[in-house]
């Protein structure tokens, strides 16, 4: 019986399994080529690339350098902190709205407004990034260009302030990750059975009470899932990042407190945009290789913890195991 | 007191009638079982007694629904609903418990409505899994996730959870159609020791179960009240001709016969 079906020529389970076997020799592919060719710099600077800084004086200084004696010192330290950052803050921020907008959608807005408003959301997620870019470089940089005053500038007096800073680049990716949060969320909200809340209510628990001690907990999983791509998306975004951000690898110093939101910041993602002119140095272009390398590490580091935040949060029995 | 009358109810979804005319006394301390065929509005009349109904869009209730000689639909604000609500336990169809552990199951609706500490929750919660006898099942798993828990378990567990507030009335809505005979009898124990303190209203389709533990029954059919009495009495001399089919299970023989000539 069983050598009968190992011997049978399934054909669409081969294409299946030839489709499975092409995605992971692409992938291993993306990664050898991204690695070999941002070789030079990493095995040139080891550690230091994580923990040194001054990307931007060092990029100009390999383009500079001559043919014979290439420059291939690196610190992309303030890189890093500026994808961690802006991705963080844009998290926080599209927390807030996704949430409160996931509850309008299902337990206030009546039908038909709801459907209307989740078609909008679903629009906005699939608008091109550049598009998110113009939007920002014309109404969020002038926008928080206001904030910056001649007190602020004396404070960081290094540079020229502009409205291109960690806020905007945030900003610009909140509004692209919302959506993609905010249309997980709906539908985890969606599917929480209408017995719970009909056991809160006959509890006599007010509206308010049902949405945040039962509706809320059970959707958990789905709206922690929505975070994770909206993070991952948040990691990745380079193009419109890249218009709002400043362009200048600093890490934001905390101890500003919302002045520190004011700096020009350079995420590793927009950093390959922003110095791709640059490209035909073969220091700078190994360079930004290993910017993608970087990348494609805090991705991988980045879904396993996800992963593993999943199943911590589902394993307080928080999720319907049916 | 936990009395409830019904006083000429009817019941609509949205131009769709479901009840009416429904004349029917439940007194205290007593064990009521409503019957009927499938769709005859019987959960319908039991979510109306705590205004559950009043999540359905459309839905409309004529007559009045007395709970301790106090009209439930002529409450005005949504704040005396829910307080009427606390004091109503209901039990439904398919077991409900929470997507969290059995502990909060039974801490979450008591620490909602009553100021006190986790800890006196805890031991309220403990004698009340004591009185449905699940206790000593799950003594050591009070933090697992209660959707682990077996039908039966769960659905004693709702029991125990609508006894954490103080309410003097249950609803039950079928709480034994989807457990098996042992889990049903030890839900019918639980039901007589509820009893000496509280009023129960039970829908059921087990006419067996009917008779072994109400001590009122109220026959049910398309919406209409057909016959109401002590069950013995109803058991032993139904009035109507519906009702003594039904309860002698030759319903069904006439439904086949029905379906067999069409
Ligand atoms: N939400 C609703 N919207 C419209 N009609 C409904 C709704 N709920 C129930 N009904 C209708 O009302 C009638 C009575 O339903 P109800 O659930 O009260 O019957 P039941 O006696 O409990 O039946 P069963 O024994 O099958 O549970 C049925 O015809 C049903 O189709
Ligand atoms: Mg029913």
């Amino acid at each position: 019986m069983m050598k009968k079906t190992k011997f049978k020529f399934h054909p669409v389970e081969c294409l299946m399994r030839l489709g499975a076997l092409a995605g992971i020799v692409a992938i291993l592919f993306i990664f050898a080529f991204v690695f070999i060719k941002a070789w030079p710099v990493i095995s040139h600077n080891g550690l230091g690339l994580l923990i040194n800084r001054g990307f931007d004086k060092q990029i100009s200084e390999a383009f500079y350098a001559p043919v014979s004696d290439p420059m291939l010192t690196f610190g992309m330290a303030g890189l890093i902190a500026g994808t961690l950052v802006t991705t963080l803050i844009a998290l926080i921020f599209s927390g807030i709205i996704s949430i409160g907008s996931a509850i309008t959608i299902c337990e206030f807005a009546p039908r038909p407004l709801a459907s209307a408003l989740i078609a909008v959301v679903r629009l906005m997620a699939s608008i091109p990034s550049v598009v998110f870019g113009l939007i920002g470089a014309m109404l969020v940089v002038p926008f928080v260009d206001q904030f910056i005053t001649l007190d602020i500038e004396k404070v960081v007096s290094e540079f020229y302030l502009t409205g291109r800073n960690l806020l905007s680049a945030s900003i610009v990716l909140t509004f692209m990750i919302a959506p993609t949060v905010i249309t997980l969320s709906v539908d985890a909200l969606y599917s929480v059975p209408d017995i719970y809340r009909e056991t809160g209510y006959a509890f006599g628990m007010t509206r308010f009470r049902v949405i945040s001690r039962i509706l809320l907990p059970s959707a958990r999983p789905g709206i922690v899932a929505g975070f994770i791509l909206g993070a991952g998306r948040g990691i990745g975004e380079a193009i419109a990042v890249s218009m709002v951000c400043g362009g200048l690898g600093m890490i934001p110093d905390l101890k500003y407190g919302f002045i520190s939101l004011l700096t020009p910041v350079l995420p590793l993602s927009a950093a390959i945009i922003n110095k791709s002119e640059a490209m035909s140095v073969p220091a700078v272009e190994s360079a930004l290789f290993a910017c993608g390398a970087l990348l494609l590490v805090l991705g991988t580091v980045f879904s396993l913890v996800a992963r593993f935040l999943v199943k911590r949060f589902s394993s307080g029995g928080l999720v319907n195991e049916t | 007191m936990n009395t409830v009358e019904f006083q000429n109810v009817g019941a609509q979804y949205g131009d769709k009638a479901v009840l009416s005319g429904i004349e029917l006394e439940i007194p205290a301390n007593s064990i009521y079982a409503l019957i009927g065929p499938s769709g005859c509005g019987k959960t319908t009349l039991l979510r109306s007694v705590n205004r559950l109904n009043d999540l359905i869009r459309g839905f409309i209730l004529t007559g009045s629904i007395m709970v301790d000689g106090k009209s439930v639909y002529s409450l005005k604000d949504k704040e005396s609903v829910r307080i009427l609500r606390r004091g109503i336990g209901m039990i439904f169809q398919k077991p409900n418990p929470l997507p969290t552990s059995i502990m909060k199951n039974m801490t979450i609706p008591y620490l909602e409505h009553v100021r006190s500490s986790a800890k006196e929750a805890r031991e309220l919660a403990l004698e009340r899994l004591k009185l449905v006898g699940l206790y000593n099942e799950i003594k050591d798993r009070l933090d697992a996730p209660a959707i682990r828990l077996s039908g039966g378990q769960q659905q004693r567990l709702c029991i125990a959870r609508s006894l954490m507030l103080p309410s003097n009335l249950l609803l039950m809505d079928e709480p034994c159609s989807a457990l098996d005979p042992i889990s049903t009898y030890k839900i019918e124990e639980i039901l007589f020791e509820l009893k000496k303190e509280r009023t129960i209203i039970m829908v059921t389709h087990n006419i067996e179960q009917a008779r072994r533990v109400s001590d009122y029954t109220a026959f049910f059919y398309n919406g209409v009240l057909v016959e109401s009495g002590a069950t013995h009495n109803m058991f032993a001399h139904p009035q109507h001709d519906y009702t003594q089919k039904y309860v002698s299970g030759r319903m069904i023989e006439s439904v086949l016969q029905e379906v067999h000539i069409s």
